[in-house]
């Protein structure tokens, strides 16, 4: 189970509100390499594990991604709160105002909604954790266009922590494909997969 | 009100850093298992973490849901995706 706790991971301050910035970064939320796909990818593989260890990385990988999706959110709230409906007229914004107002809804920066056919959970040990380093190369290249299209330093603040955890995560993962490697047969990995072959 | 809003705001930076470097060294020890360096600076941010929070309770509120409590402050905002300039209004 999980325990909530009241405080952003790391903080969001935004001073100056920009719907054009929200209309972007959303994809961050409901994207293809958004951070609800990747809790839901790492913390529905991780059931399916047979290594201990690499249950525990995806564990807290995941775990850690839902407070990504939570500093996201606040960010989306902060750049669209207090607006008025001149300012959200010719932003881009006004295609997902008019189904959200301004309410958080996981959507990709296309406006296509949220879906889990964004990622994977193979049951096998090598294309899931082969996944997990490509998602995380997928997501640190979308902060890298986010940061290339937004200009405001308290927002590219927190988009560039984001953008370091990506990075972080992509080296405890091939930590973990190299201990997965150790316990498998060196002279064929394809031979057999652990999550199910016994 | 001001002057309160800043020493939250610090605090909460205070919890924030000291979190934040015992859940990046958990990362690191859940494939380095055997590294005591890491498990020391783990411990140690962990210690520091649990100084903070106590201190952050005492004057706002709940940052888990408490173990013992007279008034439910629990669902007291700020939330943490309220900034200041929101909640100082």
């Amino acid at each position: 189970m999980w325990q909530y706790e009241k405080k952003l991971q790391y903080p969001v301050n935004i001073k100056n509100p920009n719907p054009k910035y929200a209309q972007i970064i959303v994809s961050q939320l409901g994207g293809p390499d958004g951070e609800i796909g990747a809790s839901l990818r790492y913390l529905t593989q991780r059931i399916a594990m047979p290594y201990s260890q690499i249950t525990g990385i995806l564990t807290d990988i995941g775990t850690e991604e839902l407070a990504h999706v939570e500093m996201v959110s606040a960010i989306l709230y902060q750049l669209t709160k207090n607006l008025k409906p001149a300012e959200i007229e010719n932003s881009g914004f006004a295609t997902y105002f008019v189904d959200h107002t301004t309410g958080i809804y996981p959507v990709a920066a296309s406006g296509y909604p949220y879906t889990a056919a964004q990622f994977q959970s193979k049951g096998d040990v090598l294309a899931d954790l082969h996944e997990d380093l490509a998602a995380e190369q997928k997501a640190r290249a979308t902060y890298d266009n986010i940061l290339r299209l937004v200009d405001d330093p308290d927002v590219c603040d927190a988009i560039k922590f984001l953008r370091a955890r990506e990075i972080v995560h992509y080296q405890r993962f091939a930590e973990a494909l190299g201990i997965a490697q150790d316990k498998m047969d060196s002279k064929n990995f394809y031979g057999y997969n652990p999550a199910f072959d016994k | 009100m001001q002057r309160m809003n800043l020493n939250r705001e610090k605090l909460m930076k205070q919890i924030q850093v000291y979190s934040f470097a015992a859940h990046d060294a958990q990362l690191y020890l859940d494939s380095h298992p055997n590294s005591k360096c890491a498990l020391d600076y783990y411990l140690k941010h962990k210690k520091l973490e649990k100084r903070a929070v106590a201190e952050y309770e005492a004057s706002f509120g709940p940052i888990t849901i408490p173990n013992e409590a007279c008034t439910w402050e629990w669902v007291k905002g700020p939330w943490p995706w309220q900034n200041d300039k929101e909640w100082g209004n």
